[in-house]
């Protein structure tokens, strides 16, 4: 037992968490506290900007999919798995929540335990045979994977309402989780990033974390040292694939309609959550916070200004964007704030 | 007499004066529109856009609407959360008091929600599905056809019109029904089908992928079938393949009717002039349509080629150019631009199809349906296509021309 | 049963297409090591390139790939210089950098055409043969002759020229390649470069066939690596059939089971594949895993 402490120990201060070790090993204690104030802040932030609903409707798909790419994190960041089919998950937990609801009159909010549960069990069953792909490969079946949900969702009308998906009626109302007022939706969506956050503070904190990162950076290794490679993979995986989930049903209930393309998009929903994380910072607990607030604000912004003016000119830029992260930011917007902080912390010794 | 004529001219000097500086002085009135200008809509947004603002230059030479200049503020959305996102912008920030639009119907469901929880107004000018005003959202009204309007004048054509033609009763037709399988080709064709299948026509429906890269089964079925009738709701590339992928195999139907499109440049580009004689297009009314039809249109055309110097893209925008009009109407005789004020006088209108430049006519049913706006059928005589149906839209001259496939 | 002539028929010439797009994609993945999203975006450009050519210039397609061809291969070469080597050990943001790449590209045509779509109506084009009761497009069939005489110029060029070794020497070791005295860098440019190209020969030659518009690469790009990963990493041969395997499953799977399905019985069998032997057909097992250990 105590020569297998060791092992996890290595595999903490491994490359690419030296800069968390160098700190010392932080526990849920220390985190609880700073989430609790980015959280406060985030609200604060929703009450300043309660008559600007614009801005409110741009913070609310901020923070849909900071909470999004935040649940990749967990398999994708931390396990190092890079799926391309989140959106499936997306679109699992929207398709249960729109369904109970509109056949069933379900609550949405008891409707996230079963969209939950069944996210968790497609993830683990889809990915169980394709976790022996690596890198790239994996990737690849993933976004095959895309294609494949794509179809069944176009046709099994009874659940999914085939090509012209699912119509939530407008009733507003707690228990609907729909919101007459903007400032509740954008309430809604800190709730789940709140979510999501917390659990990959507990994850990332804890021996599944541990386990995931050492598998991410020497999976050979990791399974020599006695780590049960896939349950690890299997088990962050499913429960990023529940968290997922949670968002796709809260995003069903915000715009009230869905289409197996929006839903399943390749580009909007799968590459963009995973896109949100790599530009945050892979693997870290905030970086997909940050990509969000980076990213989706940006998208909208040239939207309004360029939008309109030339066609697909906001793309453009937003693709340049990307360009330009991806080469000048290797670590995400958080790694270049550490070294940025740890240059500082350098000169001020 | 002089005196008379001094003072008049004088009246309407200081009238003249006082309604230009009034205009220049009240708020413009601003109208969002959500047009998607990125994706695979582009090209019918920008279209749509143009069109919307012929409709308010226009306006604005006469005088403008309610006293006040009209300035349209354009709103780019490809999803529901951005149409959300866009009315939040043109009402809350740019002051619109008004939202119109729009190409696709998921954008319209989720623009038209957040126009009524922002409190004003949203007028559909384009987009078809049944359910936008099946739902009975107050502030919703449609000016422009739904699937439904489609179904009918498809199902016209091929009763009245082709039945005759082939030589055949209805329940001895045979209609190949292809279509693309997303929401839009979809919910046409399921309209058709029902339609149709009432009359007591044969029909067999087909989706296929609008991106696929080839078509050749869905033609080797649709051979299989040997249906009379071949129609078509897709869009422009796999309408174009198709077409290709039938001349190359010898499918050879008695008609082929392509709804929504097919009737421009584009097409005569990819398949060739040869091949497009005979084949009917059901869309809305601008081009070669009868003058007492359609008033004005052919002038409305040049129009916008000067404006804007490319063709219109399609016929579809036009309707939003229409859709729009009604609309001024409507907020004149409401006067005032409240949605409950503005949905009550809309109800109040009517008119004949035929009144508008585009052959629609006016008069909403209780769920804010415009029931006379109505596709009409074209069909390729020529270098151009040319109304041949309803019997009222063709022009002096204009017959049915053989719809035999070379 | 009647149609399957006609069905094999359509699944060669199918897989003739898929062959051809896919080739520059397998030259890139297997050598480069990189997954190139915008790969469908450079086949979109040489089919706008040849109409480019034959609207302004008057010169019929075929022709005009002279121009194309090489003028999409110098545009890959410079994409990997200034995009792509800075990037060459993080695997994961040269992903993301093409997935940038592929949103400017597109967005660009966009802007450009305004989304109007464009075609070419050659004689040619709508030039049928008969094969019996079979009709087959003389289109298509040059592009599944095309796709022939490219797999063996291209393994011809990889076997017995000496770039085209040094090309195989860095795809199976790039370290030992070095230290063999090979300018690994330039290697990788113009393999990139040739890829691209490969892309842009394919998409002038399909555009008698297609109507093109800013978005068309994403039609083919999924089908590519599906071919690609099937057939094997980097072996010419296995890519080349592997393209025939993706035609012939849709074409059995759009006739016999439905058109809007065939995608996703493809990629069913895809994943089938990947999960039994991850090298694809054609690789040698572990094939997948060269280059990538050498990355993390």
């Amino acid at each position: 037992m105590s020569s297998l402490n060791i092992i996890e120990m290595s595999a903490v201060t491994d490359a690419k968490s030296r800069s968390d070790s160098a700190r010392g090993v932080r526990t849920i204690q220390h985190e609880v506290p700073i989430l609790a104030v980015i959280i406060g802040l985030l609200g604060a932030t929703i009450w300043l900007l309660s008559g600007n609903s614009f801005a409110l409707s741009v913070l609310s798909i901020t923070l849909l999919y900071a909470g999004l790419a935040t649940a990749w994190n967990i398999i994708g960041g931390l396990g190092g798995q890079f799926s391309i089919a989140h959106s499936v998950f997306f679109a699992l937990g929207a398709y249960v929540a729109g369904n109970l609801y509109i056949h069933w009159n379900v609550s949405p909010w008891i409707a996230i335990i079963p969209a939950a549960a069944l996210a968790a069990t497609v993830g683990g069953l889809v990915s169980w045979p394709v976790f022996r792909l690596r890198g790239p490969f994996f990737a690849i079946a993933t976004m095959a994977m895309t294609e494949v949900a794509l179809a069944i969702a176009m046709y099994a009308e009874p659940l999914t309402g085939g090509a012209q998906g699912l119509t939530v009626p407008w009733r507003s109302g707690l228990q609907n989780m729909i919101f007459l007022n903007k400032w509740a939706n954008a309430l809604l969506f800190l709730g789940y990033l709140a979510l999501t956050l917390g659990v990959m503070i507990a994850i990332a904190r804890s021996k599944l974390g541990y386990y995931l990162q050492a598998v991410r950076d020497n999976q050979d290794a990791a399974l020599a040292s006695g780590i049960d490679v896939l349950k690890v993979k299997l088990t962050g995986m499913a429960i990023s694939a529940a968290l997922t989930s949670v968002g796709g049903l809260a995003f069903m209930m915000y715009v009230r309609v869905v289409e197996p393309h929006g839903l399943l998009s390749l580009f909007d929903v799968g590459v963009k959550i995973a896109l949100i994380a790599l530009i945050g910072g892979l693997g870290t607990i905030y970086g997909p916070l940050l990509g969000a607030m980076l990213i989706i604000p940006l998208d909208y912004w040239l939207r309004a200004v360029i939008g309109s003016a030339v066609p697909g000119g906001g793309q453009i830029i937003l693709g340049l964007v990307l360009i330009l992260s991806a080469m000048f930011m290797k670590q995400g917007i958080n790694g270049a704030l550490k070294s940025v902080r740890s240059r500082l912390w350098r000169r001020s010794k | 007499m002089k005196w008379a004529f001094t003072q008049k001219a004088a009246a309407f000097a200081v009238t003249a004066l006082l309604a230009t500086t009034a205009l220049a002085q009240d708020k413009p009135l601003k109208i969002g529109a959500i047009i998607p200008n990125t994706g695979g809509m582009a090209v019918l947004g920008n279209d749509l856009g143009n069109w919307y603002e012929i409709a308010v230059q226009q306006r604005n030479a006469n005088g403008g609407l309610l006293g006040r200049k009209i300035e349209l503020v354009r709103g780019d959305a490809v999803n529901p959360q951005e149409a959300i996102a866009a009315v939040e912008r043109l009402v809350g920030r740019e002051g619109t008091e008004i939202v119109i639009g729009t190409i696709a119907s998921s954008l319209s469901q989720a623009a038209s929600e957040a126009a009524l929880s922002n409190n004003v107004l949203f007028w559909e000018t384009g987009s078809l599905a049944k359910d936008l005003t099946e739902r009975g959202l107050p502030n919703f009204v449609r000016s422009g056809p739904s699937t439904v309007n489609f179904a009918k004048t498809a199902a016209d054509a091929v009763l009245n019109m082709l039945a005759g033609e082939l030589g055949k009763a209805p329940k001895d037709l045979k209609v190949w029904m292809e279509h693309e399988s997303s929401n839009y080709g979809t919910s046409l064709a399921e309209e058709q089908q029902r339609v149709l299948k009432e009359a007591g026509v044969k029909v067999e429906r087909l989706g296929h992928a609008a991106s696929a890269v080839d078509l050749t089964d869905s033609i080797l079925r649709a051979k299989k079938f040997n249906p009379d009738i071949w129609l078509i709701s897709g869009y422009v590339g796999d309408t174009h393949l198709l077409l290709r992928t039938a001349r190359e195999q010898g499918f050879a139907p008695s008609a082929v009717i392509l709804v929504g499109l097919g009737d421009s440049r584009e097409t005569v580009e990819a398949i060739g002039q040869d091949y497009l004689q005979g084949i009917l297009v059901v869309t809305y009314p601008r081009h070669e349509v009868n003058s007492s039809y359609a008033r004005g249109a052919d002038e409305l055309s040049a129009l916008y080629v000067e404006k804007y110097r490319q063709q219109p893209v399609g016929n579809s925008g036009f309707g939003g150019y229409v859709g729009l009009n009604i609309l001024f109407n409507a907020i004149e005789a409401a006067k005032t631009t409240k949605w409950e004020a503005v949905v009550a006088a809309a109800k109040t209108l009517d008119a004949p199809v035929g009144t508008f430049a585009n052959g629609y006519g006016v008069h909403f049913d209780d769920k804010m349906q415009n029931t006379r706006a109505n596709p009409i059928v074209y069909q390729w005589q020529g270098d151009k296509t040319v109304a041949v149906f309803p019997d009222v839209a063709r022009k002096e001259g204009v017959k049915l021309k053989s719809l035999a496939r070379p | 049963m009647d149609q399957i002539g006609n069905i094999i028929t359509l699944g060669l010439l199918l897989g003739g297409t898929y062959a051809l797009v896919s080739v520059g994609l397998n030259l890139i993945f297997g050598v480069v090591r990189i997954i190139n999203f915008a790969q469908g975006e450079f086949l979109m450009l040489g089919m706008y390139g040849a109409y480019f050519c034959y609207a302004f210039l008057g010169v019929d397609p075929y022709l005009g790939l002279l121009l194309v061809v090489p003028a999409l291969g110098l545009f890959g070469m410079a994409v990997y210089a200034l995009i792509m080597k800075p990037l060459q050990n993080e695997p994961i943001m040269q992903v993301f950098a093409s997935f940038g790449l592929l949103l400017v590209l597109q967005n660009t045509m966009l802007a450009i055409t305004k989304g109007l779509s464009f075609s070419i109506n050659t004689p040619l084009s709508q030039e049928v043969v008969a094969l019996g009761p079979i009709k087959i497009s003389v289109s298509r069939l040059i592009v599944l002759a095309a796709s022939a005489a490219v797999a063996l110029l291209l393994g011809a060029f990889l076997n017995r020229t000496t770039f085209g070794q040094a090309i195989r020497a860095v795809a199976q070791d790039r370290k030992a390649a070095q230290l063999m005295g090979i300018n690994v860098q330039k290697t990788y440019m113009v393999s990139f470069g040739i890829g691209t190209a490969l892309a842009g020969l394919a998409g002038t030659l399909l555009t008698p066939i297609y109507t093109m518009s800013p978005y068309i690469g994403g039609n083919f790009i999924m089908a590519a690596f599906a071919v690609v990963v099937l057939g094997g990493l980097g072996s010419v041969l296995g890519a080349f059939i592997g393209g025939f395997i993706v035609g012939l499953t849709e074409a059995f799977a759009g006739y016999y089971i439905d058109p809007s399905l065939k995608h996703a019985v493809l990629f069913v069998i895809f994943i089938g594949v990947l999960v039994v032997k991850p090298s694809g057909l054609f690789g040698k097992a572990g094939a997948e895993e060269v280059g990538l250990r050498e990355q993390s």
